[in-house]
């Protein structure tokens, strides 16, 4: 298929056809995983966001940011050459958000788990000059029943305060899930008050559906539409998970949509 | 008992001669305690930790390192602790903030004798702008504070009681 986001593209940009969402030429924005807490489940997330844009046919520039994730488990991995894999660990190393804002209006950076305070050096020393080009920021944050999660989120937020707008994504890796760290408790509920975050859900998966999806770089989209060549994920009581899974998460990310176009 | 007491007025004698405050009796048991003064486990690796840090290394692979190539398994946030305190810890000499960064050598010559070479400033300088953005720069506007190092706070339930 065309317009699909598909492994060793030859341009590292997706190409997509023409937008069916409107969008202003001057506005900009780059999304970015918060990092910190690792394993909670920040580039599913941000799979199921390229695979929601595609399936609005807007075009996107991929930053694969994500050091930690050397192999299996990052964009990279499922996306081949159309995620453009960025050492951040340099003097300018967020500079990318810059870079390849030009080639699409929306960059979407995955982060990795030790990227905090370079992000953080970043925005102090540039945010006024990129918000001044009319680039603004959505930070996307993973909470889980681990309350290390809501810290982590917690943390970032303190540091980027009101320059990002937020979504928190509430990721059910348990079943079923205690997000009590993340709804009740003080300061997080401080953070909800004052900087506004758009809350998803993001569903439990099964096992058996995620696990050999990692391993061989499927996506939801992929399983669920049959297009890849893994035995096992072509069952089809999977496939009708998957349509389930991402079903769901887009009509999530739908409520969250003025967060993420430009 | 004759002889505690004529101790005990030596000693005062001793007090009021000297001026001190303390029974000598207490000093003396003082002085035989060994220094106690807390020490990191991570004390050794100072200077390990110090060039890890100057090259841009995350505590995560700090930890990973003292790990792999010394067997020490210390979380992320006690390297950040140690980092801190070692920050904290340091003195300012002749206007100059001293620096974890440092070498002891370069610090002992700033201490003594108060020399600023050019060699000996780059980690102070280092120092002071890493402290600056890890610790005291503030984001332009501070509306959501958050202390890490206190624990989440579960708010209690309506009809929730203590006990």
């Amino acid at each position: 298929m065309d317009n699909d986001i598909s492994k060793g593209q030859s341009e590292a940009d997706i190409q997509l056809p023409v937008s069916v969402v409107a969008m202003q030429h001057a506005a900009k924005r780059v999304i970015l995983s918060m990092g910190g807490k690792g394993g909670v489940g920040k580039t599913t997330f941000m799979l199921a966001l390229a695979e929601w844009f595609a399936s609005k046919g807007i075009m996107i520039k991929l930053l694969d940011l994500d050091t930690e994730n050397k192999a299996r488990g990052s964009l990279s991995h499922y996306f081949g050459r159309a995620a453009k894999k960025v050492s951040i660990h340099t003097a300018a190393g967020l500079d990318s958000f810059i870079d390849y804002i030009d080639d699409a209006s929306i960059v979407l950076a995955d982060m990795g788990a030790s990227s905090g305070q370079v992000t953080y050096d970043w925005f102090d020393s540039m945010f006024e000059d990129v918000q001044a080009l009319g680039v603004s920021f959505t930070a996307i944050g993973i909470v889980t029943p681990d309350p290390a999660s809501v810290e982590s989120v917690l943390s970032w937020a303190a540091r980027l305060q009101n320059r990002v707008q937020y979504i928190i994504v509430e990721n059910a890796i348990t079943y079923p899930a205690d997000f009590t760290y993340w709804r009740e408790t003080e300061q997080a509920q401080v953070f909800q008050k004052t900087l506004h975050p758009v809350v998803l859900s993001m569903d439990f998966r099964l096992p058996e559906l995620e696990n050999p999806a990692r391993q061989h770089g499927i996506t939801l989209g992929e399983i669920a539409e049959r297009r890849h060549d893994v035995d096992e994920l072509r069952r089809t009581s999977l496939v009708l998970r998957a349509q389930s899974y991402r079903r769901r998460l887009f009509q999530e990310i739908e409520n969250a949509k003025h967060l993420l176009l430009p | 008992m004759a002889s505690v007491l004529i101790s005990a007025q030596h000693l005062r004698a001793c007090d009021a001669l000297l001026g001190h405050s303390m029974d000598p009796r207490f000093e003396a048991v003082l002085k035989r305690l060994p220094q106690k003064r807390y020490r990191s486990c991570l004390e050794p690796y100072k200077d390990l930790i110090r060039e890890m840090r100057k090259r841009g290394c995350c505590y995560r692979e700090i930890a990973q390192v003292l790990h792999e190539e010394f067997g020490l398994k210390v979380g992320m946030s006690t390297i950040n602790d140690f980092v801190l305190s070692r920050m904290k810890s340091k003195t300012r000499v002749n206007g100059n903030r001293t620096s974890f960064s440092g070498t002891d050598r370069n610090r002992n010559t700033r201490i003594g004798t108060g020399e600023h070479h050019k060699e000996t400033q780059e980690p102070a300088r280092h120092f002071q702008k890493q402290s600056h953005s890890t610790l005291s720069k503030p984001a332009p506007d501070v509306p959501f504070k958050y202390n890490p190092n206190e624990p989440l706070r579960i708010l209690r339930k309506k009809g929730e009681h203590d006990g």
